[in-house]
């Protein structure tokens, strides 16, 4: 199993190259964002040093996975890095859906609503719920301690008011995901829903998705190092 | 339901009758089927009861999930520590092209949400890994169980490469499973029960992995690169047989 696992590792250089590609296509981003800001830049720079800052620390995800299994359940590493992988694809997935509203609405700042909208979008619709009573939460205990969120936090809730689409997506979700757990064919009912939206941002995303694949080919090699 | 019959049957007729040519037709035929797809997929959940019944305790086990996700979120009392760190979430996501500028509640936001992805996917890979009668979750679970799930579309490049070899070993190993359930998903599962009592253990391992692939694959045609050569098939034969 080691040598095969080692066979492996032998074949990683041609992602390499991959990973000098994606190097490159950062420079741009690079060049691109220093026209804005020099602190975005420098931060680019950062996620390029240091490519485990791709994903997240495989502890945390094995941690988490474990939370919802079994205790006798195994785990095998190709199955441990798959996740992580997926993870990272996930919070780029939703971000970029989140970000291009901002940019619709000339806003620089992503904010939970912007996230738990995207979600919404691209068929997350059983994440809405426990998402926006964690986002209150939040608020509440939080908000609290400082008075200076104090004054941010009326502004969020006159923002999230002023929204008309988000008003409007959080009341179907609710709907929707009551109807997932009462319904006699739950299942069926999500699954009618989510192929438009999910055929209709996979399309989109997929121009983004090839970029992130390369990223993450070439992660494989450090991961297996340590 | 007749019509989707007959593009079954036409697609299964011709990978029997030119099995050399069947890397060369998979495309074509994983493309039409991902047209036709869209329709039986949603078919088989309203009249299978099988299918019902055997996604039962997977469907009691998310809805367990979900409930208790709920109360857990109720009775939050900290926010201090987070299952994932926020600076790394935050990096993530600025690394996507054009996000300027992340609020702090947004990654507080996602650091839930990326919990409850996770333990989703291995919900849904714990299944997988059941069906083949393994207590150890492998990637082709995780495959398995995006492949299966509408809303995971966007992470089939992801596990692209394994699929690839998996392919591979599977027309290999057993030409005639990989024939009769790529032209449709509904097959897969009328094809466990009959292999799962013929053919038990590392040779009903590969297949219940054969099942995984032409699934992944006929949703998404276009994915047809190879990420690697051969060289990872022994690994993971290696890996069938250790387990």
């Amino acid at each position: 199993m080691e040598t095969g696992g080692f066979h492996g590792y032998r074949k990683l250089p041609n992602t390499t190259a991959g990973l000098k590609l994606s190097v490159s296509d950062m420079n741009m981003r690079q060049q691109v964002a220093s026209s804005d800001h020099s602190a975005a830049t420098g931060e680019e720079n950062e996620c390029t040093v240091r490519e485990q800052d791709r994903f997240m620390p495989i502890a945390n995800v094995i941690r988490i996975m474990r939370k919802i299994l079994p205790p006798h359940a195994k785990i095998s590493d190709d199955a441990k890095e798959t996740i992580q992988e997926c993870v990272s694809e996930y919070i780029s997935f939703i971000t970029g859906e989140a970000n291009e509203r901002c940019q619709r609405e000339q806003r620089k700042t992503i904010t939970a609503e912007d996230v738990l909208w995207a979600m919404s979008k691209l068929g997350f619709d059983d994440y809405i719920e426990p998402l926006t009573m964690y986002l209150h939460r939040y608020r509440e205990l939080e908000g609290d301690r400082t008075s200076m969120r104090g004054e941010p936090l009326g502004k969020r809730t006159v923002e999230y008011a002023t929204l008309g689409v988000a008003t409007a997506f959080v009341p179907p979700p609710y709907h929707h995901h009551n109807g997932y757990f009462g319904a006699a064919m739950p299942m069926g009912t999500y699954v009618r829903e989510a192929p438009p939206n999910t055929a209709s941002s996979h399309h989109h995303h997929h121009h983004h998705h090839h970029h992130a694949r390369g990223i993450s080919n070439a992660h494989e090699p450090n991961a297996r190092s340590i | 339901m007749d019509q989707n019959q007959h593009d079954r049957l036409a697609q299964e007729a011709q990978y029997q009758s030119n099995p050399m040519m069947a890397p060369t037709i998979l495309p074509t035929q994983t493309y039409g089927h991902s047209l036709s797809s869209s329709y039986p997929r949603l078919h088989p959940y309203d009249p299978q009861a099988m299918y019902q019944l055997r996604q039962e305790p997977l469907q009691q086990q998310l809805t367990n999930f979900w409930a208790k996700k709920r109360q857990e979120i109720e009775e939050t009392t900290s926010f201090k520590t987070h299952s994932l760190p926020l600076a790394r979430i935050k990096k993530i996501m600025k690394g996507e092209e054009g996000v300027r500028m992340v609020s702090a509640e947004a990654s507080v936001v996602f650091a839930k949400a990326c919990e409850m992805f996770m333990m989703e996917l291995t919900i849904r890979a714990s299944g997988s890994a059941e069906e083949n009668q393994r207590k150890i979750i492998k990637k082709c679970d995780v495959a398995s169980a995006i492949s299966r799930t509408d809303v995971f579309d966007f992470l089939v490049d992801i596990v692209s490469g394994h699929n690839k070899i998996m392919e591979q070993q599977g027309f290999v190993g057993i030409p005639r499973i990989g024939t009769a359930l790529t032209p449709t998903e509904n097959v897969p599962y009328y094809q466990m029960p009959p292999h799962q009592s013929l053919v038990p253990g590392p040779p009903y391992g590969s297949s219940g992995m054969v099942v995984g692939m032409p699934v992944h694959y006929q949703n998404h045609p276009g994915l047809q690169t190879p990420t690697m050569g051969p060289t990872p098939n022994p690994q993971n034969s290696s890996r069938d047989s250790d387990s």
